[in-house]
């Protein structure tokens, strides 16, 4: 299991991602000054509550100041949450299988997750993770502890992709789920209704969540260099077609194109980061290219 | 089926043998190829779905074009492979109309030509044979029309369907097709073509020329070129097929010629032999074979060198002895033109040759001088002279006369000129030498008749001495200028002539020009005495030579009798004037035989042995009274009232004797023999290049010229070159579209626009 779940998150690419860094693209309520702005001016530790200490409490969280008062062990609890909390929604349908390079989009989409929680959790940031298909697989909460990321690498390797995706329900339930505003990072490459698509960014940005949509695409989906007659056989059960490639091809790409632009109008209309990655590229070129323009794109207005 | 076929495609077979299956190939590998898929699990299946749903015409559309330009260039290769025979002057095959070959074949003497086995005429038969049964092959759509050059008004077919029921006509014909002996061009030959297809200006013609393609016909400038240009520009298609490779080295004889004219029995007979060599080598030991009547004398003439295109001349002397019709020939050993090494000269040879010499003083002896100097012995120079007086003139028919010598005659009676007018009117010679008893006053106005009677001058009133001032002068009595009489005496060495002593002599009146150029009538003066007064002088009347000498016959004037020249100059005066219609008339090849009889003298039938390959045969014509109508002014003169009958023999193709022979009312025949000769024209075999030919005719393209030996394009031809070419132009075409179609269906990785859509 450790071997497999090692897979996603290379030495050479850790070394190359390193020194990236996510920020927040907009105010997040943090008390870690420096990386994130906070919505608080300045330094304070955010103190959430009392308990009644139990046995088992660390010791060391007892608030003796109430016990002198009480004479009761109350143990202090603060917000273990950090400034940023991300939330990775990786797709583990079956079009996710296609590859035609050295990965599939699945391999290139765990290995972006992993690079992206391997990042915020260096730079202390909660990092949570849910996998799904037409069904939320796989659950990880947001944390910021540096061993996390075992955690999400496991949960990535466990999941093999399977079934149709059903977006909307998807982002539904996470926009349902996230109460606090944060970073939801959505990598897919979203074969899939594309109003429930919408309606679900749309929602997830009405809550307040700063949305990042990695679109990882294969180079034969997006160049279509098919040649000689072929049998298509559609994933996610989309039907199958004999074909000469060549004759298809420029309404193809058309087809892709206007696609494409659809969903890339419709994220700059709302202020949602939109990426094609392909499978071919290198994760840091494209993760470095995006996430160092990222904040230069729309600035944000502190409130 | 295959027929049908065969129409259109000269290889037919390979249609026949699956050439038509291979069009369905590209139909198979399209098949085969949407078989043969690769399985792909895709994602993106939308999309494709989508442009699929858009693309569907566009794409089966595209794929039919594509399958039928493939199909197609399937086609034009197998139509290439098989020749197919449509070309696009044939198009208007599809309007019914047909092709009409009109073949020319040249058989002018040079088409005799052989080398090894071949000859270059059964060459030229050999491409009809071929050209015809190509044709029978495709029965229904060709016409043929066959013309010899020599005889181009009668075609020898004329419009004839091609098919196979046709071949055996054809082939029984071609059997007997015969090149002929005459020198002719294919002007006549094209130009009668031209006039046979100027009404069927609808069809589609082709002209085929086959021949020798010799350079003295042919040239840029010559009047063969323009005719086949003039041919080309009527829209005529013209193929010159030409049948000789290489030119062929030759020996000819030129010619045979002799003074038959005063050939006698007994007297040998000076004849001439011309000899060329039309060839660029030097050729030597050259023997020529003398035959008099088909039989070889003994004796041969030997040529030791005769230098390329040189001509050469030798005369001999040959004796016969029995007299009449004679044939005469001369023979070369065999080269590649048989036929111009043989030459005929007929012969009518005399007992003697009657001269009559009419002597105006009946006890003078000047006439006698001149029988002497013609005939002291008869046999030596085969002369027989009578010496008479004028009487003779007029009681006597002079027919039988070589020549009239009339000396010192004063004067003649009306009706005997008109005896001697009739006489030299109709070939005879005379010979005028006046005397003491000459009459000017009578010469001048009823012999001179201001240069238009019988004598040549107008006299002074009387003879006059040849003065000699200084007795020492060296300088001759007499000279000459250049004439056949006087040129024995022609030269340095001619002691005889300068030994000459004029003493008295006629002069020519004071008011007689002198000089021939500025008076110009026809009478040339010969000789002249030292004082420059005429001496000799010839003039003509009719056909007959006159020559009149200006002093005394006999020794009363001069002693000039008493030198050996005299007899010399007799002699050579005889032979000049004898009876200029007996001599050579050279006759060529395809010449008719036209006769013209005096109805009240001959028979109506005329009988004309002529020489054969196999031997001589005998025709026998019927004479018939002349057309009067189209007898043109000149001709049409009374003939003193007489009818006339005429008959003409064609057939005069092979060279050698034509005997004719005719019988009188005394059922006496009289015989006369024709020498019928090639015409030298034919026997220089130098042949024009191709190279020249097409420079000639280069800027038209509807003058194809065929090499010999090839005959791939007789398959062609019906196909035409300009099919395989518009062939090959449709397939590279159908190529060209193929290939930019399916680059247009085909998948190019450079798009660029392709990857702006993954990064932007």
């Amino acid at each position: 299991m450790t071997q497999d779940y090692r897979k996603f998150l290379l030495p050479e690419e850790i070394s190359r991602i390193s020194r990236l860094e996510i920020r927040a693209r907009q105010i997040v309520e943090g008390f870690l000054s420096g990386l994130h702005r906070s919505p608080y001016f300045g330094q304070s530790i955010e103190f959430v509550q009392h308990r009644e200490y139990v046995q088992g409490d660390d010791i060391r969280h007892i608030d003796w100041k109430v016990w002198s008062k009480t004479d009761r062990y109350y143990i202090k609890q603060y917000e273990e949450e950090t400034n940023l909390k991300t939330t990775l929604l990786v797709d583990l349908s079956e079009s996710m299988l296609f590859g035609t390079g050295a990965m599939t989009k699945y391999d290139y989409a765990c290995t972006i997750a992993a690079a992206l929680s391997y990042l915020l959790l260096k730079q202390q940031d909660a990092v949570g993770l849910t996998s799904f298909d037409s069904e939320i697989r796989a659950r990880v909460p947001a944390l910021s502890r540096r061993n996390h990321l075992h955690a999400i690498l496991s949960s990535l390797a466990s999941e093999k992709p399977a079934k149709k995706t059903d977006i909307f329900e998807i982002l539904r339930r996470v926009a349902n789920d996230q109460t606090r505003r944060g970073l939801i990072v959505l990598v897919s490459d979203l074969f899939t209704d594309r109003e429930g698509l919408f309606r679900g960014l749309k929602m997830l940005r009405y809550r307040g969540h700063d949305v990042l949509l990695l679109h990882i695409l294969d180079d034969e989906e997006l160049d279509f260099g098919f040649t000689g007659i072929t049998k298509f056989e559609g994933m996610e059960e989309t039907g199958e077609l004999v074909c000469d490639p060549n004759s298809l091809r420029a309404g193809y790409l058309k087809a892709m194109g206007e696609f494409l632009a659809e969903i890339r109008k419709y994220c700059s209309g709302h202020l949602i980061d939109y990426q094609v990655i392909r499978t071919s590229e290198h994760l840091d070129a494209a993760l470095a290219y995006y996430l160092n323009h990222r904040l230069g794109m729309h600035q944000s207005v502190r409130h | 089926m295959s027929n049908w076929l065969a129409q259109y495609f000269v290889n037919s077979s390979y249609i026949m043998t699956g050439g038509a299956a291979l069009v369905a190939v590209p139909v198979i590998i399209h098949l085969i190829n949407r078989m043969r898929f690769r399985r792909v699990r895709f994602a993106a299946m939308e999309f494709l779905l989508q442009s699929q749903q858009e693309n569907r015409r566009q794409i089966l559309l595209e794929q039919l074009l594509l399958l039928l330009l493939r199909v197609l260039l399937v086609i034009g290769l197998i139509a290439l492979i098989s020749r197919f025979i449509l070309d696009s002057t044939q198009m208007s095959m599809f309007r019914g109309t047909q092709l009409h070959h009109v073949i020319l074949i040249d058989d002018s003497v040079s088409m005799r030509d052989r080398w090894g086995e071949q000859q270059a005429f059964q060459e030229g038969l050999k491409i009809v044979r071929k050209l015809v049964n190509e044709g029978a092959q495709r029965p229904g759509t060709q016409k043929l029309t066959l013309l010899k050059v020599s005889d181009p008004q009668q075609p020898i077919f004329t419009q004839r369907d091609l098919s196979q029921s046709f071949l055996n006509e054809f082939e029984a014909k071609i059997e007997n097709l015969r090149c002929s002996y005459q020198a002719v061009t294919v002007v006549e030959g094209l130009q009668s073509i031209g006039k046979l297809l100027e009404q069927e200006r609808g069809s589609i013609r082709f002209v085929h020329l086959i021949s020798d393609f010799r350079n003295s016909d042919w040239g840029e400038e010559s009047a063969t070129s323009k005719a086949v240009q003039s041919l080309a520009e009527t829209g005529i298609t013209i193929n010159l097929i030409r049948v000789v490779e290489n030119r062929h080295g030759n020996l000819g004889i030129t010619s045979l010629k002799g003074d038959i004219q005063v050939a006698a029995s007994g007297v040998p007979l000076r004849l001439n032999v011309g000899l060329k060599n039309y060839s660029q080598e030097v050729v030597r030991n050259i023997r020529l074979s003398l035959l008099v009547d088909g039989e070889r004398l003994p004796l041969s003439l030997v040529f030791e060198q005769i230098e390329a295109n040189e001509e050469v001349n030798r005369d001999f002397d040959i004796l016969l002895e029995k007299p009449g019709w004679h044939q005469i020939e001369v023979a070369l050993p065999e080269d590649s033109l048989v036929e111009d090494n043989r030459r005929y000269l007929a012969v009518n040879l005399e007992e003697a040759n009657p001269v009559l010499i009419v002597d105006g003083n009946p006890s003078g002896s000047e006439g006698e001088f001149i029988a002497d100097a013609l005939a002291a012995d008869p046999q030596l120079t085969g002369f027989a002279p009578i010496v008479s007086d004028t009487e003779f003139l007029r009681k006597q028919s002079l027919d039988r006369f070589q020549t009239i010598y009339l000396v010192n005659v004063p004067e003649l009676s009306a009706d005997a000129i008109e005896a001697v007018e009739e006489f030299v009117k109709n070939g005879g010679g005379l010979a005028w030498y006046p005397g003491s008893l000459t009459k000017p006053a009578f010469y001048n106005d009823k012999l001179y008749q201001k240069g238009k009677g019988l004598f040549p001058v107008k006299l002074a009133v009387a003879s006059k001495l040849l003065s000699n001032p200084n007795v020492t002068s060296t300088k001759p009595d007499l000279s000459f200028s250049n004439h056949p009489v006087t040129e024995i005496f022609q030269g340095q060495d001619n002691p005889f002539i300068e030994g000459v002593r004029i003493r008295r002599y006629f002069p020519v009146a004071d008011d007689w020009n002198k000089d021939d150029q500025s008076r110009n009538d026809g009478t040339r003066t010969i000789g002249k005495l030292k004082n420059n007064n005429p001496f000799l002088l010839e003039h003509h009347f009719g056909k007959g030579r006159i020559l009149t000498v200006l002093t005394s016959a006999g020794p009363s004037w001069h002693q000039w009798t008493s030198n050996p020249s005299y007899v010399v100059f007799q002699l050579e005066m005889q032979k000049y004037l004898a009876r200029n219609d007996l001599s050579v008339v050279k006759h060529l090849v395809g010449e008719p035989i036209e006769l013209k009889l005096d109805a009240s003298e001959y028979e109506s039938s005329v009988q004309i042995t002529s020489p054969s390959a196999t031997g001589e045969f005998v025709t026998r014509l019927t004479a018939t009274p002349q057309k009067k109508s189209k007898k043109s002014p000149q001709n049409n003169e009374p003939e003193n009232g007489k009818v006339y009958l005429e008959a003409e023999y064609r057939d005069t193709e092979i060279p050698g004797i034509y005997q004719i022979q005719l019988s009188d009312f005394n059922k006496i025949t009289i015989d006369d023999w024709l020498a019928y000769n090639l015409s030298n024209a034919e026997s220089d075999l130098e042949l024009i290049s191709s190279q020249k030919l097409r420079e000639d005719f280069g800027k038209n393209s509807s003058i194809h010229i065929q090499e010999p030996g090839q005959y791939q394009w007789i398959q062609g031809k019906a196909a035409g070159q300009e099919m395989r070419w518009t062939l090959i132009i449709f397939l590279l075409t159908v190529l060209v579209l193929e290939q930019l179609l399916a680059y247009r269906l085909s998948y190019h990785s450079s798009s660029s626009s392709v990857r702006k859509l993954a990064i932007r």
